[in-house]
């Protein structure tokens, strides 16, 4: 008997986390029946296929009405079609802005233009999720970001104000249009290894250091402390006290290092420290500030790569170097001890996020 | 000019866009009562428009244009240039506020209220929006003698006295019936766009429905009742001949009790009783069923003793009756009445129509005239014996321009049958009476039925007296009477039956008798012992109809019936014998007639009753050498055994009875494989092709969620799941499918329903239709959580899928939180925030609370169509939308007249039309209850 019509309403709008999962991670209601079907038998409910398959339109056709809310969650709670009790609206919620750290890391560094939507296939592909499953996080990180990069004050505040969802769950957002706003450069094939976590990492640190920190209704912490990347520039004479520099660090390390890496410091020193130095110099441009992650992979992580360093020595090293450079007299003649702090707190946490053995 | 309406319009909110240009809408309200419109300002580039303008508007009119009229609310968009836009309306319907208003005496003054924000419905858009109304009626006092309204008049769907009130007396029966033309079917539909054609529709749905109400009320009023219970309105869409609103409902005289207190026990004197009261107490306290156990005891009979206080008010109450009874006595059975009503009656039951007596109105011919009540549960007491369902049908062919004359006599022809019918059972009375129309193009099959019993009015207010019966076996009467068990035993003396039925010795007393099934549209009575478990019954029939058009269609119809009936009860009385069970209660039939066949569907519950002889085990009459036949025997042998089992009704009965001394000759016999010609024993003959398949279908076993029962405990503060359920499908040949889709219903909704396992099924309504070649199954239903998950016994996967973990973590963790979220939403309950939430429930009480407040009945209409039926999801998206937003808008008027749950629920009429060509659907829905206030 060819089924037309087969609807099931009730009074309190009863939602199954089961197949809530499984339309958020993309499964067409077909794949979801057959999903279900498999698991059932396992546990056996005894339920039919059609039984388990009416189930799910019903859900699914729900989920469609309620997907129109979610764009805007304050309405679920407002809305009079639905009654649904409020853990289960937060579930709904959390689940729906849930990011998949594959489909998110490829859409970093993407336009997020509706005219960019149609290109997820690629997206798609090469995170090996559902195309339903990248659209639906596409729009949801689009959304965040229109939403929230005008809006003054703390970014990830804002999320969780509009948007309703839980704090690690927002501050993932935050990061995501953080680099969306600085229009970093992530989506290079040489930072492909780097996973979504990683530049979450960074993107916290810089959030952390480098923008305006006063929080208030004029301050953005989207925004890059345009004062402090212009002092970055007086850096440059710290390359003048190189020689200095070195033997602070050298004393200092001897002890700590392994014999191998000494041996690369000292031979190597003027490099890096030129890389650290010279990144610092440039970032007020804002071509330069837009490319920090290859700049760092190239400048820093590559060469650190060919000397082979564990990733303990590269962290005393970094810790030396921002250390032995405070004691030098010239940042503190210049004033520069604070910028410098500054600046050495977030290249050693990119750093040693970056830095993958 | 005796009502005064006072409307404000406060707010909007969530309005649609209306301007594309700068995305907003500029919006005001029109609001229209009767012929007079009011207006509020334009709110400007607003969708949160906020009106703030302390302004009441007012309309003064008439009482009986207040009742039949809804206030319209029409939410616009203005538009300079052009004609202005619909957004979309809020009709409310006064009778609510009316009801209780004019109730309203002891109250503040000012008129009954209702605000809050209800949802502004268009009927192609559906939803949009919400207003926030404040709504006041005021009523002036009108003693006039001649009025056309009737204001006092409460109206209740729940189907018996309802909580909160004592009955001082029964009037009787009231009914009315209009016949209107359909706006669809007007000439002037041809011309108007469809919202205006659908809203003219709903509007003059509503009038009609309002009017018929209004006039019940009047009939009500007429019988000095100041109620209506059990109160049943339906429509029938005869298309070009128009639709015709009837209601019936039982009038009544009830005061609200002081408080809603657990009635105090009645002391006994009579020394057998009291003991049998104890027993019987104590059994309920073990069974843990307060409800129970409160009806029982003040089922006992003959307390001369200490009456309590309730009581003292109660008779003083209704001293004119009480007076009356004691001079009248003796001579009753041949009260001028009485014999009036038999010469206009029937042959049979000469005494059997006196004892409706005249309750404090002298006017009650009606009640004589027909002895029906329209309610399904009575007090204890009240039901002396079931005679068994009763029922009338008639086929009939609409004319066009039908008068509303020529309805009434049609029904009047049936009720005086069913009146017959009840006479020849030796009944005084059909209980639970309903009616039920069938149409299809100019054929129209209208069944009344009820279940014919020997009633005794008196037992509600006369508890200084032993039950006055006075059936024909008088002698036997004051003992049997007083047995729990008398409910069940015959009203008419073995042999003297209108037909030759098998009749046995009651399981309880021994000494009457019994009959071997007992069918009955009525709900359980109380005092009647069954075993604890009830299960869901639905049997469906399937005929050709063999001539179509006008005439010839309605007598091959009207020949065909007798047959299809006689199906229905062979395959119900077998599906009843395959669980195990001897009774059905509640049972409703219903007839749907399509193009090319005709269906009827019967649905019930089933129970076991202690009294009624053990239903004998499935046997199979074939030719002794047909292997097919044993092994049908054998399967149909399994499932009786397993049914049995799983119902319960296997195992010895002492604990659910009140008397162990109940047959236990049952189950214990080997599957002896005798196909016999033993007429009796024999359930089906396999002759055909179609009994075989008809004996494997009985032979498959259905889990269902087991039907809530006053023995089970609903978990507290949970609230009822309200459910419906449409199917709609192509009709398979025969009707085959329609059998299986009706058996298969409750798997589903059980299936649907897991994740609030442990729950129990009110017992569900069916709605079968026929539209064009397709086959329509509405089902609504209650799911009651409840409290002791070790108490239910078929939880089978549902309850392992919540403790055994997912595939994955993360959903793990959900269903943990899930678990975990009743306890909360409880406390926020009554904490307060959350108390926005609306249960709805079909069921006339909310288990495991107490209602706080009956504040007035509800009724809805909606139409809705679209032209976007594909964009919606096709016709399921379509209709699943709609249901949403109508039970939404059901729970907006409830919590905006005071309430936040709504009883008896009712979800009927749904009418769904499709045009896949023009992507285009239509819809009609019918909805309602009665709002009450309940507190956890």
């Amino acid at each position: 008997m060819y089924t037309e019509v087969d609807v099931f309403v009730s009074n309190f709008t009863l939602i199954d986390p089961e197949i809530y999962q499984l339309w958020i991670e993309g499964c067409s209601s077909s794949e979801a029946v057959t999903t279900l079907h498999q698991r059932n038998i396992t546990k056996q409910t005894g339920a039919t296929v059609e039984l388990i398959a009416s189930d799910v339109l019903d859900h699914y056709r729900t989920f469609a009405l309620l997907e129109r809310l979610f764009t805007v969650p304050s309405k679920l709670s407002e809305q009079m079609i639905f009654q649904i009790d409020e853990p289960t609206k937060h579930m709904l919620i959390e689940k729906y802005y849930d990011l998949d750290d594959a489909v998110i890391r490829e859409l970093l560094g993407r336009k997020l233009s509706s005219r960019h939507r149609k290109d997820l296939d690629e997206v798609a592909e090469r995170s090996g999720a559902p195309l339903r499953c990248c659209r639906r996080q596409f729009d949801n990180v689009r959304r965040i970001f229109k939403a929230v990069e005008e809006m003054p004050g703390n970014v990830v505040a804002n999320i969780r104000a509009t948007f309703l969802i839980s704090e690690p769950l927002a501050k993932k957002y935050g990061a995501v249009v953080f680099i969306a706003c600085m229009r970093f450069e992530t989506a290079k094939r040489k930072l492909q290894y780097m996973s979504f976590n990683d530049f979450y990492h960074c993107a916290q640190a810089i959030m952390g250091s480098w923008t305006y920190s006063c929080t208030g209704p004029e301050y953005y912490d989207t925004e890059m402390d345009r004062e402090f990347l212009l002092e970055l520039r007086e850096l440059r004479i710290l390359l003048d006290k190189e020689k200095e520099h070195k033997h602070l660090i050298c004393m200092r390390l001897k002890p700590k290092l392994l014999e191998k890496s000494y041996q690369e410091l000292e031979l190597n020193f003027r490099l890096y420290s030129r890389a650290l130095v010279g990144l610092a110099c440039n970032l007020h441009r804002g071509r330069e500030l837009r490319s920090l992650f290859v700049d760092l992979l190239e400048k820093c992580v590559e060469p650190l790569r060919l000397g082979s360093w564990p990733k303990t020595d590269l962290a005393q090293f970094l810790c030396a170097y921002e250390q032995c450079a405070l004691q030098m007299d010239v940042l503190r003649e210049a004033d520069l001890k604070n910028v410098w702090e500054r600046y050495m707190r977030v290249v050693s946490r990119c750093l040693l996020t970056m830095y993958h053995i | 000019m005796p009502g005064k309406i006072k409307v404000k319009v406060l707010a909007g909110r969530n309005l649609p866009v209306m301007d594309r240009a700068s995305d907003t809408t500029d919006a005001f309200v029109e609001i229209k009562f009767g012929g007079v419109t009011h207006k509020t300002d334009v709110c400007r580039k607003s969708l949160n428009p906020q009106w703030n303008s302390t302004e009441w508007y007012r309309f003064e009119v008439d009482e009986s244009e207040l009742q039949d009229e809804p206030l319209q609310l029409r939410l616009m968009d203005h538009d300079t240039y052009s004609a202005n836009d619909a957004i979309g309306k809020v009709v409310i319907s006064l009778a609510p506020l009316l009801a209780r208003e004019a109730n309203n005496t002891a109250g503040p003054p000012g008129g009954a209220v209702m605000s809050g924000w209800i949802p502004v419905f268009d009927t192609m858009h559906g939803i949009r929006g919400e207003l926030n109304v404040i709504v006041k009626v005021e009523l002036f006092s009108d003693f006039n003698k001649y009025k056309t309204s009737s204001c006092g008049v409460q109206f209740f769907h729940c189907p018996m006295i309802p909580p909160g009130y004592r009955a001082t007396a029964i009037h009787g029966f009231v009914e009315e019936l209009i016949v209107n033309d359909d706006p669809e079917y007007q000439w002037i539909d041809k011309i108007r766009t469809p919202r205006a054609s659908n809203e003219a529709r709903q509007v003059a749905f509503i009038n009609l429905s309002n009017q018929v109400q209004r006039l019940v009320g009047l009939k009500a009023a007429e019988l000095g009742a100041n109620a209506v219970v059990g109160y049943q309105q339906d429509f029938d869409l005869e298309g070009e001949a128009g639709v015709v609103a009837r209601a019936i409902g039982t009038a009544v005289s009830i005061t609200p009790l002081p408080t809603p207190s657990v009635p105090l026990n009645i002391t006994c004197t009579q020394q057998s009783e009291r003991e049998r009261d104890r027993e019987r107490d104590r059994c309920d306290k073990d069974k843990g069923s307060p409800r129970h156990a409160r009806h029982e005891s003040y089922g006992g009979k003959e307390p001369v003793g200490s009456v309590t206080v309730q009581n003292a008010s109660l008779n003083s109450s209704s001293t004119p009756l009480g007076i009356h009874r004691r001079s009248s006595d003796s001579d009753l059975s041949v009260t001028p009445k009485g014999s009036s009503l038999n010469a206009s009656g029937g042959v049979i039951g000469s005494g059997g129509g006196a004892i409706l007596r005249p309750s404090m109105n002298s006017n009650n011919l009606e009640m004589l005239e027909y002895p029906f009540l329209t309610m399904t549960e009575y007090p204890p007491g009240f039901i002396v014996h079931i005679g068994g369902t009763v029922c009338a049908r008639s086929v009939k062919l609409v004319d066009a321009g039908g008068e509303s004359a020529a309805r009434a006599a049609w029904w009047a022809e049936l009720r005086t049958e069913l009146r017959a019918h009840a006479r020849a059972l030796r009944c005084t009375a059909v209980l639970a009476y309903s009616e039920r129309a069938a149409v299809r193009e100019d054929v129209c099959v209208l069944s009344a039925s009820g279940t014919a019993a020997v009633i005794n009015l008196d037992c509600d207010f006369t508890l200084d007296e032993p039950a006055a019966l006075r059936t024909d076996s008088k002698n036997a009467l004051d003992e049997c009477e007083a047995e729990p068990c008398s409910v069940a035993h015959v009203p008419y003396s073995p042999g003297a039956g209108p037909y030759r039925a098998e009749l046995a010795t009651c399981g309880g007393c021994r000494r009457a008798r019994v009959p071997s099934v007992l069918l009955a549209t009525c709900a359980k009575p109380n005092r009647l012992t069954s075993y604890a478990k009830a299960v869901t019954l639905t049997a469906v029939a399937a005929r050709c109809r063999r001539a179509v058009g006008a005439e010839a269609g309605a007598r091959d119809l009207s020949d065909q019936l007798p047959f299809l009936e006689y199906e229905l009860h062979k395959l119900l009385l077998a599906k009843l014998r395959m669980q195990g069970a001897n009774a059905i209660f509640s049972l409703e039939t219903q007839i749907a007639i399509g193009e090319r066949c005709v269906m009827a569907l019967a649905s019930g519950t089933a129970v076991r009753l202690g009294a009624l002889p053990p239903p004998a085990p499935p046997r199979i009459k074939a030719s002794e050498n047909d292997k097919n036949a044993i092994e049908i025997q054998k399967a149909l042998w399994d499932t009786f055994t397993a049914n049995k089992a799983a119902n319960g009704y296997d195992m010895g009965s002492q604990e659910h009875s009140t008397n162990g001394a109940l047959p236990e000759a049952e189950g214990d016999e080997a599957p002896a494989l005798d196909l016999c010609a033993d007429k009796d024993a024999c359930v089906l003959e396999l002759d055909e092709a179609e009994d075989v398949e008809t004996a494997k279908a009985l032979a498959v076993r259905r889990n269902h969620m087991q039907v809530f029962t006053s023995a089970l405990r609903p978990a507290r503060a949970a609230p009822p799941h309200a459910f419906m359920q449409v199917w709609r499908a192509r009709l398979g040949s025969q009707g085959s499918g329609a059998e299986r889709l009706v058996a298969s219903a409750l798997t589903g909704a059980a299936y649907k329903l897991r994740r609030l396992q442990p729950a129990a099924l009110a017992a569900p309504s069916f709605h079968l239709e026929l539209p064009e070649d397709e086959i329509q199954l509405v089902v609504s239903g209650t799911a009651i959580p409840l409290h002791d998950p070790s108490k239910v016994e078929h939880v089978n996967g549902a309850e392992k899928e919540a403790t055994v973990d997912g595939d994955d973590d993360i959903f793990a963790l959900d269903e943990e939180q899930l678990v975990k979220a009743p306890p909360e939403v409880v406390e926020e309950k009554n904490s307060g925030p959350a108390a926005s939430r609306v249960s709805l429930t079909t069921l006339s009480t909310v288990e495991g609370t107490k209602v706080a407040r009956r504040v007035c009945s509800l009724r809805l209409l909606f139409v809705r169509e679209t032209t976007a039926v594909r964009e919606l999801g096709g016709l399921s998206g379509f209709l699943h939308t709609f249901t949403c937003e109508v039970l939404a808008i059901v729970r907006a008027y409830t919590a905006a007249l005071g309430g936040n749950a709504l009883t008896s629920l009712y979800l009927v009429h749904l009418l769904l039309h499709h045009n896949g060509h023009k992507n285009q659907g239509q819809c009609l829905l019918s909805v309602g209850g009665d709002v009450v206030h309940i507190t956890y």
